[in-house]
């Protein structure tokens, strides 16, 4: 198990280096001065530091060390449209992904596992092939349509949810986490209990937006999962045998069926961070991917690298964290492969 | 004990004829098959067939209903946007660029993909080892976040989006076609064919290759699907495509503006797509299954 | 796998599908239906806390109107947090007394005395508590800011007064002074009958002298424009750029007038976006509502759309201090080739009427006796051809990245022009970038003709021909076609040294012969004016002139 855990975490450290000097090298491909893209400052005969100094006189490799360094101490540069640190706006906004991301995922596991699961056991039944045509349909949606479509339909002509936001504007909360429901259990203004309804209803529309799609994923996959695992000969064995259904379920189907779900979660995620993305710039919801956006747009080359940095280093290490988990669990799990 | 055989000549149907005929069993996948062929032809001829030219304005006719509505007309099949440009054209012109683009990005992606993985597959080791928990990793990347890079450094427009979609792509075939060959190298016939002296080059281009080509067929009409979607929101978000291109993504991002006056500018591209991809995952479900169905036998 | 056939369950996966289908096409048969059924009321803020929120579509640029003339920060900033010496009213536009109870002209209208109010008081916010009432220093501070260039505040933020060097007030105005601690005496150089209207404009703001001496001491005396201090009915609270702006009510205000307890401005760019957030309830009222907007809004029971004929210009103007449009042949040539009556259908959707002066017809100074040019291609190319250029020339074309009342499109007018300027080949290059680089690039004058405009300050026509056309207004940045004509300046000074209504008609009525003849620019459209709002609140009045005023609005549910 040590050697399991070290290997993942050598993997991590490499993955994350590698990141690293693509970012890094990535200011030398955008258009303009390199020491201006990693930064958001002019290089002048006056700015100090030594990784000015490196700019000046060093060579790349030391150019590299001193980003770095910065990097760890928190002087992630300036942006090149607001002039303001990169590392307040990253956690301004980081939160609010999160948020979302959380909650949307949340809702896809919740909704798409048991009714994979059911589908599973009923393979070739009536319902099976109802979670299936529906989760085809469901799968080949356009995500940005799909919040057009919950926009146009609930918002503009049905009236019942806001379309655009975290929070109506009037609700002043002070920020102390970030993430807005537990800012506003700890607020003390007056207005708590209609603030709080008012965040749920600016969630709903996004969170269903973004795991519209992945709880039909969520749901093929263990579906197909659980009907593997329903194949093997052991499990026929235990039927054989009169085992009740629920005893075989908990102790073998469930176990073996998850173990083989963990690592195919781990590549939704980037799925899933993609489409939370673009929901965030349909609904206005102040995150890293609407930030991120409009970075782009501005052509803000020192936050794209600082975001694509953060994005990526936070996807990687998750999708990694998961693999290592499924690794830990089932040993054997590298030797059978999943298509 | 004897085989009866009433008829002279013996009917042995090649893979592909009896992948098609597992294939045909469902209805459903037939129905998607012409619904994917019906966009195929669109995409190919489509723009000989539209009745006007994709950015012709027709300044007396804005924001007009599609024909099935009291204020619509017949001339305008489904429609016009705000600048008088009918979207019947323009929904044809944006099937070809988006379906093309995406099979564009899809071939870039497969036969790079494909060499990448064959040559991982086959060699071994720790290095090997390394490379491909690497690769893994790479695959978990957005690709949103590949394409935001390269349209920083190379700029907007839709050989870039297609660029970047491709790159995004090529992950999934490498992990494909490596998963696959391995497990092939490992098996019986491989080794005999290695006893008889064939190099491993050899070996790849005729024993492994024509099994993989279903692999690759099914990833590939999957990836086809993704690569609608992801160059359909890149062109949304003003990306990839950009506002002179009559492409899917930029039409809906256009239809924002009367979005209340006039939906169907954005509900029609979208269904266009959506249909597209549809049709695409139907036809990818119904082969893989064709494929399992017909290994099993 | 080997769970056997699955052909006798294609029907129902079959069934199941269309079933899916179905129901997906009749969601949007819904969404695609008559867009006129609202019968839920739109959601919107809780009833627990009263606040009014403003659509606005872009950031201000400083907190203070004196050095800004985008309305953008007019709209945020003027009769918000400030007030004036004078004000207009809004229902007949006469000058009503603000923070100056009364006032007393000369004879020889050389010397004003004003009266100032009691009792006012400045805001108290966390940054600055003031201690004192509105007195005469507050004045005399906001006044020597742009008037005395050795004045400590001058250069703070600029140094620019874009819209008080236009009028080249700082030459007329020989001193301020104060006469006791609420009367001061303003003297000028030579008699302004539309100084008192200037002094009701927007951008006579009065700050505060207190809180100006508060920043010196801790050495930020940028602060004024950002967090700003004034007497007016909401105070500002924060400022996150690109997002929102907050303003609480100011609980001293000298007006009595029911406020709600906050005043947001929403800043949303998108037109299309104001407008769903308008019907979702997000947003009360929003800023500069398209005109196919409009239409729906009208037909919207809940929404509640006011129209008013609109003193301002949308036009054309060309660079004259560059070649070719030094030669007014040229210039008259473009002018013809373009068709009016097309652009004020594709852009103007008939809300706006047609110009053929810069002057408005709602205004007094408007006179019908003024030729138009009407669409005459024929007659362009041969004037180019005289001109020496009947090959045609490349030029290019500043299109106002905004939205402004006067202009709704100037994107979509520039193609416009484009297709009729190609016509007599003529090439044009259209140009677009933010508000902030488009600004600063025409006061360089990178441009060689510019779609633009002008809102009135105020009900003088002074205010039109003056910062538009004179030759003081072009290091002021308003007068883009960079044009100087002495005769020109001389009618537009002679106007306003008579108080006689009809004198001055006259002087403007050759003034308006100049432009004609001369064509510096092409008038093309005077617009309405109007405002939209949820019938949730109510006490919002079009201001015939400048920015947005919330003093009285109130909700009403």
């Amino acid at each position: 198990m040590l050697t399991t855990l070290l290997r993942y975490f050598n993997l991590i450290v490499i993955t994350l280096f590698i990141l690293l000097l693509i970012s890094f090298s990535l200011a030398f491909f955008f258009p303009g001065e390199p020491y201006t893209n990693l930064t958001g400052n002019i290089l002048l005969e006056e700015t100090v530091g030594p990784l000015a100094q490196a700019f000046r006189e060093g060579n790349i490799f030391q150019q590299f060390w001193y980003y770095a360094k910065n990097l760890s101490m928190g002087d992630w540069g300036v942006s090149f449209s607001t002039a303001l640190p990169l590392y307040d706006k990253i956690f301004q906004t980081l939160p609010a992904t999160l948020e979302l991301t959380f909650y949307a995922a949340t809702l896809s596991l919740f909704i798409g596992i048991p009714c994979g699961m059911l589908a599973g056991f009923l393979h070739h039944k009536k319902t099976d092939y109802t979670f299936m045509s529906m989760s085809m349909v469901m799968v080949s949606f356009p995500v940005f349509w799909l919040a057009l479509l919950l926009i146009l339909i609930f918002s503009l002509q049905l009236n019942l949810l806001p379309m655009s936001g975290r929070l109506s504007l009037l609700y002043d909360i002070p920020e102390t986490s970030g993430f807005v429901l537990i800012d506003i259990i700890n607020s003390t203004v007056p207005y708590r209990y209609a603030a709080f309804y008012d965040a749920i209803q600016h969630l709903i529309l996004p969170t269903i937006a973004v795991s519209f799609i992945t709880t039909a994923v969520f749901l093929r996959t263990t579906r197909r999962a659980i009907v593997d695992v329903m194949a093997t000969e052991y499990i026929k064995t235990a039927q054989t045998r009169g085992l009740p259904f629920y005893v075989i379920f908990s102790r073998h189907v469930l176990r073996n069926a998850m173990l083989s779900i963990l690592p195919l979660f781990a590549i939704q995620i980037s799925t899933l961070v993609t489409n939370v993305m673009i929901v965030e710039t349909v609904f206005s919801w102040p995150g890293i991917g609407h930030w991120l956006i409009q970075a782009i747009y501005e052509r803000d080359y020192p936050a794209i690298r600082i975001g694509m940095l953060l994005v990526s280093s936070i996807v990687v290490f998750f999708a990694m964290s998961l693999e290592c988990i499924s690794r830990l669990i089932d040993p054997s799990r590298g030797n059978k492969q999943y298509a | 004990m004897p085989d009866v055989n009433l008829y002279d000549d013996e009917f042995h149907p090649t893979p592909w004829q009896s992948t098609w005929r597992e294939f045909k069993q469902s209805h459903i996948a037939l129905v998607g098959l012409t619904t994917l062929m019906v966009f195929v032809v669109l995409a190919i001829l489509g723009p000989l067939i539209t009745p006007y030219a994709p950015d012709l304005q027709n300044t007396s006719a804005l924001i007009l209903p599609p024909a099935w509505h009291d204020n619509g007309s017949v001339l305008h099949l489904l429609g016009t946007d705000v600048l008088g440009r009918d979207m019947l054209s323009r929904i044809f012109y944006g099937i070809q660029v988006t379906f093309g683009g995406a099979v564009g990005a899809v071939l870039f992606a497969l036969i790079i993909g494909t060499t990448f993985g064959a040559i991982a597959g086959m060699t071994s080791g720790v290095r090997s080892s390394i490379l491909n928990h690497v690769l893994d990793t790479f695959m978990v990347i957005p690709s949103l976040l590949i394409a935001i890079i390269i349209v920083a450094i190379l700029g907007v427009g839709l050989s870039n989006a297609v660029l970047a979609i491709g790159l995004a792509l090529i992950p999934r075939f490498v992990h494909g076609t490596r998963n696959f060959v391995k497990e092939e190298f490992g098996k019986d016939y491989i080794k005999t064919a290695r006893l008889d002296g064939a190099s491993s080059i050899q070996i790849y281009f005729k024993n492994i290759l024509p099994n993989m080509i279903d692999v690759i067929i099914v990833q590939g009409t999957l990836a086809i699907s993704v690569a609608i979607l992801d160059i359909a929101a890149l062109g949304f978000l003003n990306l990839g495509a950009q506002t002179l291109l009559p492409e899917l993504g930029v039409m809906i991002s256009e239809g924002l503006a009367t979005a209340y006056i006039a939906p169907w500018n954005i509900l029609l591209p979208g269904l266009s797509i959506f249909l597209m991809v549809l049709s695409i995952n139907v036809v990818g479900d119904g082969l893989r299954s064709a494929l399992r169905n017909r290994m099993s036998q | 796998m080997s769970f056997g056939q699955c052909s006798n369950n294609a029907s129902y996966r079959y069934r199941s599908l269309v079933i899916g289908m179905l129901s997906l096409v009749s969601l949007l048969g819904v969404a695609a239906c008559s867009q006129n059924n609202e019968k839920n009321s739109p959601t919107g803020h809780s009833s627990s806390i009263s606040g009014v929120i403003y659509c606005s579509e872009s950031n201000p640029g400083f907190f203070n109107p004196q050095i800004d003339t985008s309305s953008t920060t007019s709209d945020a900033s003027a009769h918000q947090i400030y007030n004036r010496l004078l004000d207009f009213d809004a229902q007949t536009g006469r000058i009503i007394p603000g923070l100056a109870t009364s006032w007393l002209v000369s004879k020889d209208g050389l010397t004003y005395t004003f009266q100032l109010r009691r009792n006012v008081a400045f805001h108290t916010t966390e940054y600055f508590q003031p201690t004192r009432n509105f007195n005469a220093d507050d004045v005399i501070f906001s006044f020597q800011r742009w008037l005395d260039e050795s004045h400590p505040y001058h250069h703070i933020n600029g140094g620019l007064y874009p819209y008080f060097d236009s009028l080249n007030l700082a030459q007329t105005i020989k001193s301020v002074k104060r006469i006791n601690g609420y009367r001061i005496e303003i003297s000028l150089f030579q008699r302004d009958s539309s100084f008192l209207a200037n002094l009701a404009t927007d951008f006579a703001a009065i700050l505060s002298a207190q809180y100006a001496q508060h920043l010196s001491i801790l050495n930020k005396p940028s602060d004024i424009d950002f967090l700003p201090i004034g007497t007016g009915p909401y105070q500002f609270k924060e400022f996150r750029k690109d997002q929102f702006i907050r303003f609480t009510q100011h609980p001293q205000y000298w007006q009595q007038t029911e406020r709600p307890q906050q005043l947001i401005f929403d800043i949303t760019p998108s037109s299309s976006l104001r407008f769903a957030k308008l019907v979702t309830g997000e947003c009360d009222t929003i800023a500069y509502p398209s005109q196919t907007e409009i239409e729906v809004m009208q037909a919207n029971p809940k929404i509640i759309v006011q129209e008013a004929p609109g003193l301002n210009i949308g036009f054309w103007a060309f660079n004259t201090s560059k070649a070719p449009f030094k030669d007014p042949k040229v210039r008259r040539a473009l002018a013809l080739a373009i068709d009016k009556s097309t652009i004020l259908d594709a852009i103007y959707f008939n809300s706006a009427t047609r110009a053929r002066s810069i002057i408005p017809p709602a205004s007094w100074a408007f006179s019908a006796d003024i030729p138009d040019l009407n669409y005459n291609p024929v007659k362009a190319r041969q004037l180019l051809k005289e001109a020496g250029y009947s090959n045609g020339f490349n030029m290019n074309l500043f299109a106002m990245p905004v939205v402004r009342d006067y202009n709704p499109d100037a994107r979509r007018m520039a193609e416009l022009i484009r297709t009729y300027l190609a016509e007599i080949s003529v090439t044009v290059d259209i140009q677009t970038s933010d508000w902030d680089k488009f600004r600063s690039d025409l006061s360089t004058g990178k441009h060689d003709s510019v779609l633009i405009g002008w809102s009135a300050d105020n009900g003088d026509p002074d205010n039109f021909y003056r910062p538009l056309l004179t030759c003081a207004a072009i290091p002021s940045g308003t007068n883009r076609a960079m044009w100087c004509h002495p005769e020109f300046d001389a009618t537009v000074n002679a106007a306003i040294a008579t108080d006689d209504i009809d004198e001055r008609k006259a002087f403007y009525q050759t003034a308006n012969e100049i432009i004609a003849r001369e064509i510096p620019l092409m008038p093309i459209a005077h617009a309405y004016r109007y405002s939209v709002h949820n019938d949730n609140i109510q006490g919002l009045t079009i201001n015939p002139y400048g920015g947005i005023r919330f003093a009285n609005v109130r909700e009403s549910r």
